[in-house]
């Protein structure tokens, strides 16, 4: 029993080696990932290609920087729900998380409504406190054996009966000027808030392709019940995925509240279902092991720069939904495709 | 109207409805001042995480506190089913006594909630939504007490105009438009629509769903300014969320404060924006009067201190007032503490329209 474990997880290489590796043969459906990992990339450039031809805007440093700047949070967001999605299990309590890290940061820096001045100890506060509200998550999850989606459900609505509790009667507006600086000051033309975001998306991909934690959400989500019978101890993992996400939640949340100077109860709403498209646009399958950072990463670029190209050319905005449904339909079917013979269940 | 009541029933309907009408009717022409005794105060708002809604809660409890009542909030989260489910709990054991003052979400839900009401004879007035087709009087006349709202046309026409004038009447402006089927989104784009006709050196280059949702109209500013550069000149939003969602893109390009911003509720935000000089204006509408007025125009009808039947259709369905801020009033705005001691029953009881720039006119909410 135990010498199969050690193969398991034994760090033989790079993603898709060792643990995922071993892991997708016992789930016996071998992706040929080129196809599969290029869809995306082919998508986007498409996308990117076809806009240029549109518009002469598009091209401009000026609008790869607004792209920039509006794929920043969502990127957070779909970083840190991407380990969740690709250990099998869905966290959608991002945006109470967000929710509560918005108006509790601009109470807790300097602002108009409470006569607190934490400064950066405010944001350190509440990033640890969507840490701990994702440990809690996991904890739930794995210790109680309920499934994610109602754990993280309730919690959701929670996070958000927290935020309305927090609202004082008036918005708050919050007066540190260095918070306010993260979205206005600009660094080679880009903001602080970018640069975070790539830096968020690196360690991103350190974690999944150079820790074991990494490794073992590819295996927790092609089959669980393997690495558990297999004497892992997984469940640090597991909570681990759920604190990720509700870190990068909260994160989201103090640069929502940074970059509209409000701290607003509802600053994440929106977030959740654009966070878990992106990350299926990108290749990561909802049922978990596929997939990865860099995919997901792949998929809010190419939400953004849709949403960004239809305002370039000037598309009826009633119409903008509909377009961006049917491309997300169109880059699973293209990403999947290869899949299509292999595939006996889809759920 | 009792009269009328009494053929039309007795011609269509057997006569024991007809009976249960006109007492009704007679019932409420003769019922005394104040013989029932009121004391269940409902509030049905959109959310409890927004400053509208806190002031027309404080609106609403302030008047409920001034009669001894207890006010109830109930927040929908803009979701019309929610709602309908939470008055049912409480229509379902009788509401006779009850005063209700509910935004029923969308139209869609407006005549389903109104009929409720009315099943549990409650006194009921309804905030924002209601379709076109039906109106207080003709749809549960003894129990729909008024409809109230706040003239979208007109805030996006004034807004529309402050634009103007800040561009000397030459520029080229975007517009951001609040969620498509909703009366006030379609109402102030109309209202913009009748300033460009008044400015017509005023160009509408594009005009974009925001959402109301700040993040949206953020970055839908960024791509318009990477779009249309130095030749956009100014951006309206048809609320104020989307506004500083404009000011907090323009910001990122310094252009804070050049490019005149125009918002629609009047959220303490904007108003700082407006003093500031980030915005340029916004529409102020009356939260706290709002609330205050509706909970006691239907305590008023509940309690048998003014008779439904007797109302005017300009008293059933009336706009209530809004103040354009600009750079002239905002910092007063500001400093101004409602006062409490207005809105009180007896105070407002002493006309209930006070304050009302009039009906709400055919066409409105299309």
């Amino acid at each position: 029993m135990h010498a199969p474990v050690e193969k398991i997880v034994a760090p033989s290489g790079q993603w898709p080696g060792g643990a995922a590796e071993a892991a997708t043969k016992i789930g016996a459906m071998r992706v040929p990932k080129n196809l599969a990992n290029w869809a995306p990339m082919a998508a986007l450039a498409l996308l990117a290609a076809g806009f240029s031809l549109a518009s002469s805007q598009f091209h401009t440093a000026a609008n790869l920087q607004a792209i920039l700047e509006a794929s920043a949070v969502p990127l957070i967001i779909a970083v840190g729900i991407t380990f969740v999605i690709l250990q099998g299990s869905i966290d959608l309590s991002i945006e109470g998380v967000t929710a509560i890290a918005g108006i509790g940061l601009s109470l807790l820096a300097a602002n108009s409504s409470s006569s607190l001045e934490f400064g950066w100890w405010g944001v350190t506060g509440v990033l640890v406190g969507g840490l701990l509200f994702g440990l809690a998550n996991g904890a739930l999850h794995h210790l109680l054996r309920m499934p994610s989606l109602i754990v993280t459900l309730s919690t959701w609505f929670i996070g958000l009966g927290v935020a309305a509790l927090l609202f004082p009667s008036r918005q708050p507006q919050v007066l540190d000027q260095r918070l306010l600086d993260l979205s206005i000051l600009k660094i080679a033309g880009i903001s602080p808030i970018v640069y975070v975001s790539a830096a968020v998306l690196t360690v991103g991909v350190v974690l999944q392709g150079m820790t074991r934690f990494g490794r073992l959400s590819y295996a927790i989500g092609e089959d669980e019940r393997l690495v558990r019978m297999s004497g892992i101890a997984m469940g640090r993992h597991k909570v681990a995925a759920n604190a990720i996400s509700g870190f990068t939640a909260a994160l989201a949340g103090v640069f929502l509240t940074c970059q509209s100077g409000v701290g607003n109860p509802t600053a994440g709403q929106g977030f959740l279902f654009p966070a878990i498209s992106a990350a299926v646009i990108g290749g990561t399958l909802l049922s978990g092991a596929r997939g990865g950072v860099l995919q997901t990463a792949l998929g809010v670029f190419i939400l953004q720069v849709l949403e960004n190209g239809m305002v370039l050319v000037g598309a009826n905005p009633l119409s903008q939904q509909i377009v961006e449904g049917a491309t997300i339909t169109i880059a699973v079917a293209i990403g999947g495709y290869p899949l299509i013979r292999k595939l006996r269940v889809v759920k | 109207m009792g009269t009328y009541a009494e053929k039309k029933y007795a011609n269509f309907r057997v006569t024991a409805i007809a009976a249960a009408a006109v007492a009704c009717a007679v019932g409420a022409l003769a019922t005394p001042a104040s013989a029932e005794k009121v004391d269940r105060f409902y509030l049905g708002v959109g959310t409890t995480t927004s400053e509208y809604w806190a002031d027309v809660t404080l609106g609403a409890k302030t008047m409920a506190d001034s009669v001894g009542g207890n006010l109830q909030v109930i927040a929908s989260d803009f979701q019309g089913e929610k709602l309908l489910q939470q008055f049912g709990a409480i229509f379902s054991a009788g509401c006779a006594h009850c005063v209700v003052v509910v935004d029923p979400a969308s139209n869609a839900f407006t005549k389903a909630l109104v009929q409720r009401a009315a099943d549990a004879n409650a006194s009921i007035i309804t905030l924002w939504n209601r379709p076109e087709s039906i109106h207080p009087w003709d749809t549960a006349p003894n129990d729909w007490v008024a409809n109230t709202s706040f003239d979208g046309v007109d805030s996006g026409y004034q807004n529309g105009m402050a634009l103007c004038k800040a561009l000397n009447g030459k520029g080229n402006i975007v517009a951001l438009g609040g969620i498509p089927d909703n009366p006030p989104a379609k109402q102030r784009l109309a209202g913009l629509a009748k300033a460009l006709k008044d400015c017509p050196g005023m160009k509408l280059l594009d005009t974009q769903v925001g959402d109301w949702d700040t993040t949206k109209g953020q970055n839908l500013v960024r791509a318009w300014l990477a779009r249309y550069g130095a030749d956009l000149n100014g951006v309206f939003s048809a609320n104020d969320g989307m506004a500083v969602g404009a000011v907090a893109a323009l910001r990122e390009k310094g252009l804070n404060g050049k490019i005149p911003v125009t918002g629609s509720d009047g959220s303490s935000d904007a108003i700082k924006f407006v003093a500031s000089g980030d915005m340029l204006s916004t529409m102020k509408v009356d939260a706290v009067g709002q609330g205050a007025i509706a909970t006691a125009l239907a305590y008023a009808a509940a309690s048998g201190d003014i008779d439904v039947a007797k109302l005017t259709h300009a008293q059933r369905d009336f706009w209530l007032k809004q103040t354009l801020v600009t750079k002239d009033n905002a910092a007063a705005i500001l400093a101004a503490k409602p006062d409490l001691a207005e809105y009180t029953y007896e105070k407002i009881k002493a006309n209930f329209w006070a304050t009302s720039p009039g009906q709400i006119p055919v066409g409105a909410n299309k």
